[in-house]
């Protein structure tokens, strides 16, 4: 894996001219958050198609999608449209149109990235900073024949909510 | 007594040294002084400006003290407009002088101590109160040491320990928090004495349990602006007892408020969901009054809903809800009711940065309010104040309070409160906008829904405070710290509320409402909400973490109280879209006995709304081959069932079935249930004959035709109990139980009615076309039901062979956190001994006298272990379980779990709205499960084993349960 800043001056040379469909892994996560909020910011600026996805990984160490769900049909879609609205809640619409498609995988995330990578043809992932430490995702980002783009996560706003310990 | 033993409630006391413990303010005033005034003089002759000394009173309090030296001297000079930047090493200079001077007059004049501080910290130590010291001082130990106070201190953090740990400096409460931790106390049981803004900022930001500001002279103001709770002349004013008096009152009062501090737009659409206001008729979500690109500022108004619209534009990607379609299959949104746009000469605040942001919902008065500071350019800063409400005293109304204060005089301030929202079309796509015809002043919002055909007007009028006008769109200057207050009325009609025309009646409401009179309608909106308390509230005397949490569901619980008979509420109350605004069992089974019990006129409408949808549920009986009335799983306007039949991913094509909508048929009975507890609860006959009876006899009509013949009994097949991973299950306990009871209820009601209000009856009978012998058919069905019974070990099968089920040993994990995958292996879960919520145990929670303990406990302790709670509603119920079992770990686990269940910030769907199913249920699992309450011929009476089911740490519960028209106060003391 080769690892780079990428910023509007050199993304050409980093991702190549023919870059056209990234995907990014959502994980519900902070560092999920930034990812997407970059990727989509990216794809906007570049016209790549940006293909969201988030693996429920069964014993896995992604985030799941909600931890209770009441009904399952009306809590899955919600969280997942909650992962995005949140991170590009401001977005242009040119942000918010790139996202083509959110795709729930179940299984490993490697095995369901790079699932979803050959049939979609991307060409770039892009994954947070976090997800990136994990075992099976480090391993897929040493060996897919595409570039990566690895998100730092950002730092915590200063943010309280003055329940429960803080009165206790 | 022991020192360890003390009878406080106040653990620790930090006090600040400067000007609280030792009068040397005053050295440190004249040492700035004479480090100041040399570089103001030689500053002043090169600017040519004349020379302004340094005001040891003015200057020294309100810039430099309580900072740390640099941070003191950067202050000052930016007082004095004095970039320290072009002055060289002028702030190192400075400060290093600053020392000297100080250091000087030390050695020279010597340091008094205040005897009255040093007396309260004795009294408190004698009492075992640790006590601890913060200054940003370099010399504190010097000085403690000097003065001989050093062994009072059981803790001192001073300058040159704040340097060396790198913690930063007051402001920010580093140094306190760590006096606290070497105090081994948390904040919240300590109290706070400081003379000094920045030291009052800092022991706020550390959310300390009391902070006492001591004004030595003319910044009592300051002190109280910046978060002191309370301000003394001198220690003097205060013993150890009057102290944790405060103490004990300020953590009262901070039970009766959820404070949010800082802003992080990642939890900001959680935090709307918390901080929404709601009168039952409408709510509407807490996002800022200046709004963030991103805020979902939804205005929902109960009843209104529209055709399902695939406007998602991210999930709709992936998921397709099939079926369910229908014109009221989606609560509708309609825009932000609380918008302004404020410009300062040209530049837009901009909300997503503020300097600092707190929102606070005051849970007595149900109001919430937002205290923000902004960056206006190079022109200072604006402090902004509101406070809304959603009134109620008047269920049309809400009300908005602005105050604007500028740092600076500005030429040209604009505030643009219209209500226009320009994303209409994408971010509330049901509505289309009407033309209006408004006279000037007043702003109205016309929209119809789409498809549903609903008219919803949103009319409004705003005015600053002393300009004696109304308008939409204001301009003025401003002068320096002079706010400028906005108030606006909004009043909200929908084609719903009995008007063929919801816009003249909108400008005919909002045109009786007087200026004069906006706060005289907070106060009467303050007073209902104080008559609710009065049965709602919960006090736990050694809980007052509890007790916020508990007057929170209550607060949400109450905000959402159905007000019309025409409506019911929906499973995220109005604070979210998730659900659609859907109307489940949750209504009756888990939020009505909180509403019999607190506000039975929510209760009543709750289920006058199911009698409303009742031809809806005879419809759906019909289409179903059945006689009677079967309620809808999902429902929403008319009674029909709005559930989708599948799901499907359209990113594999993939469907996923739904069972509920067509198989969760336990909800009619469910309905006959919330009748029946009414009735029981409150004894309104009324009601009985005009309605409850009426559905007791459609529901169980129903099940008279559901029920099929079998061998030696009738038995009900294929259904999904409230496990709802197993479907098309025959013979489900719970189901069968709820309708042997609705069954037995219905012939009962039907007696009661023929012996008590034969008319009535009568009249019933002609109505619905009532055989006389079918109430004698409905108890045969009910006696030939069959209901599983224990077996030998005292067991109760869900349903018929659950026991031959696949064992699945569920990984500690998945508990409470039920994995997505749930949703993709619905047919390998329908085979596995793995259950979503509590489904058999559903029956002793609602029935407790019908169940031993020994059988409950059989229960308990086969089906808990195979639960992962994959529903929010399962841990209230296994805590009012546990807590009758006496297991009094899991009882107060699964308690905390449901109390928390939005507060806590673990959870991660909140954004899409409040629970307020888990909040009743959280309200049942104290009252019936660790205090235990039944009801006799004396009324509601606490169980004789509530005392040892307390959770520790609390001394007494107490409440007030209504039964009957009559108020019962409950108490359990240890």
């Amino acid at each position: 894996m080769n690892e780079a800043m990428i910023g509007p001056d050199n993304a050409e040379a980093l991702m190549g001219p023919g870059c056209r469909r990234a995907v990014v892994l959502v994980s519900g996560r902070r560092d999920g958050d930034a990812a997407l909020a970059y990727a989509a910011e990216l794809a906007a600026e570049r016209g790549i198609e940006l293909i969201a996805v988030h693996v429920d990984s069964a014993g896995g160490t992604l985030e799941r999608a909600a931890h209770y769900a009441d009904a399952p049909h009306h809590e899955y879609p919600a969280q997942l449209d909650e992962f995005v609205r949140r991170v590009v809640p401001g977005g242009s619409d040119a942000e918010r149109a790139a996202i083509t498609e959110f795709v729930l995988c179940h299984g490993e995330p490697a095995s369901a990235l790079r699932s979803v990578m050959a049939d979609r043809g991307a060409d770039l992932l892009i994954v947070g900073a976090r997800a990136a430490r994990e075992p099976d995702i480090d391993e897929l980002l040493n060996d897919v024949e595409r570039p990566v783009l690895v998100v730092r996560s950002p730092g915590r706003e200063p943010f309280r909510l003055k329940v429960g310990k803080w009165l206790e | 007594m022991s020192a360890t033993q003390h009878p406080l409630e106040v653990e620790a006391v930090i006090f600040d040294l400067d000007g609280v413990l030792t009068r040397t303010a005053e050295l440190h005033a004249a040492a700035w002084k004479e480090s100041f005034d040399p570089f103001l003089l030689e500053w002043s002759e090169s600017h040519a400006e004349p020379f302004r000394p340094f005001d040891v009173v003015g200057d020294y309090l309100a810039h430099v003290d309580g900072l740390p030296r640099a941070e003191g001297v950067r202050r000052f000079l930016e007082s004095r407009g004095i970039d320290h930047d072009d002055h060289g090493d002028a702030v190192a200079v400075i400060s290093d002088r600053k020392t000297r001077q100080f250091r000087e007059r030390l050695q020279r004049d010597g340091v008094e101590v205040y005897p009255d501080t040093v007396a309260l910290v004795e009294e408190l130590r004698a009492l075992g109160v640790r006590i601890g010291l913060v200054t940003s001082s370099r010399h504190g130990r010097d000085i403690l040491e000097r003065t001989g106070t050093a062994p009072l201190f059981d803790a001192v953090i001073d300058g040159s320990d704040i340097q060396t740990a790198g913690l930063r400096g007051k402001p920010a409460p580093d140094a306190f928090s760590r006096c606290a931790e070497f105090l081994d106390v948390a904040p919240a049981h300590a109290a706070v004495f400081e003379d000094a803004v920045a030291g009052v900022a800092a022991a706020k930001h550390g959310s300390f349990g009391l902070i006492v500001g001591v004004d030595r002279g003319g910044n009592r103001a300051a002190l109280h602006d910046v978060g002191a709770d309370m301000v003394v002349t001198g220690a003097a004013d205060l013993d150890a007892r009057a102290l944790d008096r405060a103490f004990r009152e300020c953590r009262e009062r901070a039970a009766w408020r959820v404070e949010q501090e800082g802003l992080d737009p990642l939890r900001e659409h959680a935090m709307e969901s918390l901080f929404a206001v709601g009168n039952g008729y409408m709510g509407v979500r807490g996002a800022p009054d200046i709004l963030l690109a991103g805020s979902q500022g939804d205005l929902m108004v109960a009843g209104i809903y529209d055709r399902k619209r695939a406007e998602r534009p991210y999930s709709e990607h992936e998921f397709l809800n099939v079926g369910g379609d229908s014109l009221h299959a989606e609560l509708v949104s309609a825009p932000y009711p609380f918008r302004i746009r404020v410009t300062a000469d040209g530049d837009e605040v901009d909300a997503a940065h503020p300097i600092a942001f707190r929102r606070t919902l005051e849970l007595r008065t149900a109001t919430l309010h937002t205290d923000a500071r902004f960056g206006v350019g190079d022109r200072g800063g604006l402090v902004l104040r509101s406070k809304r409400c959603a009134s109620a005293d008047d269920h049309h109304l809400l009300l908005q309070e602005v105050a604007l204060c500028f740092d600076n005089p500005l030429a040209h301030v604009q505030v643009d409160a219209s209500l226009d929202d320009p994303d209409l079309t994408k971010s509330h796509p049901h509505l289309v906008p009407l033309p209006v015809d408004a006279k000037s002043g007043v702003e109205v919002q016309r929209y119809a829904t789409q498809e549903s055909g609903y008219e919803i007007c949103i009319a409004s009028r705003t005015t600053v405070v002393g300009s004696g006008e109304d308008r939409r769109d204001w301009a003025f200057p401003v002068r320096a710290r002079e706010p400028v207050v906005l108030r606006r009325y909004v009043v909200v009609y929908t084609s719903r509320d009995g008007t063929d025309d919801p816009c003249a009646a909108a400008l005919a409401h909002l045109g009786k409402l007087e200026w004069s009179d906006f706060d005289a309608a907070l106060e009467r909106h303050a007073e209902r909400w104080e008559r609710l308390w009065q049965n709602a509230d919960v006090r736990i005397d050694g809980g007052y973490a509890a007790e916020q949490a508990l007057r929170f569901n209550s607060y949400h619980l109450h905000s959402t109280a159905a007000r019309a008979p025409h409506v019911s509420i929906g499973a995220r109350a109005l604070s979210g879209r998730a659900y659609e605004g859907h109307i489940f069992w949750d209504v009756e089974v888990f939020m009505l006995p909180f509403y019999i019990h607190t506000d039975p006129a929510a209760a009543l409408n709750a289920l006058r709304y199911r009698h409303h949808t009742l031809d809806g549920a005879r419809a759906r009986a019909h289409a179903g081959g059945h006689r009677g009335a079967s309620y809808a799983w999902e429902s929403t306007v008319t009674g029909e069932d709005v559930t989708p039949r599948v799901i499907r991913l359209k990113s594999t094509g993939r469907e996923i079935p739904i069972f509920t909508g067509a198989q969760q048929i336990h909800v009619t009975a469910d309905v006959a249930y919330g009748v029946c507890r009414y009735w029981e609860g409150t004894g309104d006959d009324a009601f009985m004959r005009d309605a409850g009876v009426e559905i007791l006899c459609e529901t169980a009509r129903y099940w008279a035709t559901r029920c099929v013949d079998g061998p030696l009994q009738r038995h009900i097949r294929g259904v999904v109990g409230p496990d709802e991973y197993h479907h098309s299950v025959d013979d489900n306990a719970y189901t069968n139980w709820m309708v042997r009871d609705n069954l037995e209820q219905a012939h009962r009601a039907v007696a009661w009615l023929a012996r008590e209000r034969p008319a009535a009856w009568h009249a019933l009978a002609e109505r619905i076309a009532l055989h006389p012998g079918e109430p004698a058919d409905w108890l045969h069905v009910a006696e030939t039901l069959y209901c599983p019974a224990p077996g030998p070990d005292g067991v109760i099968e869900q349903f018929a062979g659950f026991f031959d089920l696949e064992d699945y040993p569920l990984p500690a994990e998945e508990r409470l956190k039920a994995p997505v995958h749930r949703l993709f292996d619905w047919d390998r879960i329908n085979r596995l001994k793995l259950i979503k919520q509590a489904d058999m145990l559903m029956l002793p929670f609602l029935f407790p006298e019908r169940f031993s303990d020994e059988v409950l406990a059989a229960n308990y302790h086969y089906y808990e272990p195979l639960t992962d709670h994959g529903s929010s509603l399962s841990p209230a119920v296994h805590a009012a379980l546990a807590a009758r079992l006496g297991l009094g770990t899991a009882a107060r686990r699964y308690w905390r779990q449901s109390l928390w269940l939005d507060l806590s910030n673990v959870m991660t769907n909140s954004a899409l709205g409040v629970h307020p199913a888990c909040m009743g249920g959280t309200w049942q699992a104290l009252v019936y499960g660790f205090l235990g309450v039944t009801a006799g011929d004396g009324g509601p009476a606490v169980s004789a084993e509530a005392v040892d089911r307390l959770p520790a740490g609390w001394r007494s519960v107490r409440t007030t349960v209504r039964w009957r028209g009559r108020d019962y106060p409950l108490e359990v003391k240890r």
